[in-house]
């Protein structure tokens, strides 16, 4: 299928179910649109030919919570045939994963795991993007988890290994700064520090999203859970880094407790603001 | 290289795995009066120390893992949860999630798992009608995220010559389930799905009747139940088995003209969306 060419560029938001009616029937003032790649591998559902609907007036990016490419397991060939054959249908200008693992001995676990930044999760790593980028016959995206804990015996930084990885597979970076916030706060790191040592030269996606504090006896955790306005944190940083940021994709995330498409719209609006792609 | 004295990434994934499925395990051995295996320590002993305990902090990927799967389970399936109450759902999808490991990347398949699933507990042994409900759930959810456009081959049909019409095998959309129970579970999942708060008499019903349904996707998209009488039960189920409508007209000793009348309905319905000619039989 012929689709219309549109630029993937300025600020999107994630497609989600609530919404689609209003994107079957008209065209919302938004400047692109992410899918959860997992949500749309049957072919002959509704939801795949409603995306087909709606790939005509939006480019999209299709973002894959499935692969587990850092699983020890080996690649799972029959999912990426799958992804391929949805992405052949909607040629996406974007396609991304995860820097994480969410099966092991062929059972999945429904979460993005957490890796040992060490060389062997580096070198494991590169060959399975390697693997998955010849499969495709494209380059994908890489993106940042969300931390609640780290291994004592890594080798390096996170960001460390995201640019060694970009380099040796030449793979690109999402980077989540929700992410970066959520998991610097836990570790009790520097987010700023985290954003200094990243090769921006190899980002090609931004996410931005919100998250909640979970109150536990002996302190406050942060929890990934799309299901808030990006917070005030987050938006510093925005600000902190708009001169590298204004030129890069970026996507507001919410997957839970969705609100209205407005609201949604406004949040990408605020974000264009910080960016300074729009007057505030 | 990686140092061979650390533990590998395989290695890690497994303790991991284990610790995420944990608290199941741990349960099941003090129940069997078994210590947890020493295994599990290793986990711990590799994180970065924190203000918070290693159980703590695995706990977050353990309920982000459990709870989207239960919450999926009860999006699915409502009505199959007010028939059980909410503790004994919440008990039986914790035991499903455990039990039954997901085995796809995705979980378009996830709930009819749960449906073989619950056929086969022990506990509701004498209460089939349960997994009854949860697969007529199942099917109402699968057939309304398919994409069906009618587009039944009348031209074809009308090249078939009378002297061919009894080897004529209508083939029934993918768009259609057929289920049949000693319960009406239409009126139960209609009641359990609006409660009724005003009528007494009405919540005294009798849901204790053979019934058989239809469930199929309407023209709004919509999936829908439709209650049908045993001839059609009959008719219908000989269809998804292959028959032919000369077998067809074998089974209840119909003629071929009141056969193809409910045909011509099914096709309008969007139930029968396309036919096959099979051979003759030998002169």
């Amino acid at each position: 299928m012929a689709y219309k060419q549109h630029l993937l560029a300025g600020t999107g938001i994630g497609l989600r179910q609530p919404h689609v009616e209003h994107f079957m029937r008209g065209t919302p003032s938004i400047s692109w649109l992410e899918v959860h790649s997992e949500n749309y591998l049957q072919e002959n559902s509704k939801r795949r030919h409603q995306l087909r609907h709606i790939r005509n007036d939006y480019a999209v990016s299709c973002h894959g919570i499935g692969l587990s490419l850092g699983s020890s397991d080996p690649l799972n060939l029959n999912h990426l045939k799958s992804l391929k054959s949805l992405f052949d249908d909607i040629q996406p200008s974007l396609i991304s994963e995860h820097l994480s693992w969410s099966s092991l001995d062929g059972r999945f676990y429904n979460d993005l795991l957490p890796l040992p930044y060490t060389d062997e999760a580096l070198y494991h790593m590169v060959s399975q993007v390697d693997q998955t980028q010849e499969l495709l016959g494209r380059e994908i995206l890489i993106e940042n988890p969300s931390s609640y804990l780290a291994f004592k015996h890594a080798d390096m930084s996170e960001p460390e290994l995201l640019n060694q990885l970009s380099q040796r597979s030449g793979c690109k970076l999402l980077l989540d700064l929700n992410n970066i916030f959520v998991s610097c706060s836990n570790m009790n790191t520097d987010p700023y520090h985290y954003l200094a040592s990243i090769n921006w030269h190899q980002v090609a996606e931004i996410h931005l999203a919100g998250h909640t504090v979970k109150q536990l006896p002996q302190g406050e955790i942060r929890i990934d859970t799309h299901n808030n306005p990006v917070c005030d944190e987050v938006w510093d940083m925005v600000d902190a880094y708009r001169d590298k940021l204004q030129h890069i994709p970026c996507l507001i995330e919410w997957d839970a407790d969705i609100p209205s498409l407005d609201v949604l719209i406004a949040e990408a609006n605020k974000a264009e603001q910080h960016l300074g792609l729009t007057n505030a | 290289m990686p140092n061979s004295n650390r533990n590998s990434l395989a290695q890690l994934q497994a303790y991991f795995t284990k610790h995420l499925t944990l608290r199941q395990t741990a349960n099941q051995s003090q129940t069997a009066g078994q210590e947890p295996t020493s295994e599990l320590d290793a986990l711990p002993s590799l994180l970065v120390k924190s203000h918070f305990s290693p159980e703590q902090l695995i706990n977050i990927y353990r309920n982000n893992f459990v709870i989207s799967l239960r919450e999926l389970l009860e999006q699915l399936f409502p009505v199959t949860q007010a028939l059980v109450g909410n503790e004994y759902f919440t008990q039986t999808s914790r035991q499903f999630i455990n039990d039954c490991p997901l085995k796809e990347p995705h979980l378009n398949h996830y709930g009819g798992n749960f449906v073989s699933f619950l056929e086969g507990l022990k506990t509701l042994e004498h209460m089939p009608f349960v997994a009854q409900m949860a697969e007529l759930e199942w099917h109402l959810d699968r057939i309304s995220h398919i994409y069906h456009e009618p587009n039944f081959d009348f031209d074809g049909l009308a090249k078939i010559g009378e002297d061919q019409y009894l080897n004529i095998h209508f083939i029934l959309a993918d768009t259609c389930h057929l289920q049949a129970s000693s319960m009406d579970l239409i009126a139960l999942h209609k009641d359990l799905s609006e409660p009724k708060t005003t009528n007494p008499s009405t919540q005294e019903a009798n849901y204790q009747q053979q019934s058989y349904i239809l469930v199929l996707q309407n023209h709004q998209g919509e999936s829908a139940l439709m209650p049908i009488n045993h001839q059609h039960w009959t008719w219908l189920t000989g269809l998804q088995n292959g028959f032919t409508l000369a077998q067809l007209c074998d089974i209840e000793n119909t003629d071929i003209a009141s056969l193809m009348a409910q045909i011509t309905d099914w096709i309008a319905l969007g139930c029968i969306d396309n036919f096959s000619l099979r051979a003759g039989p030998s002169p």
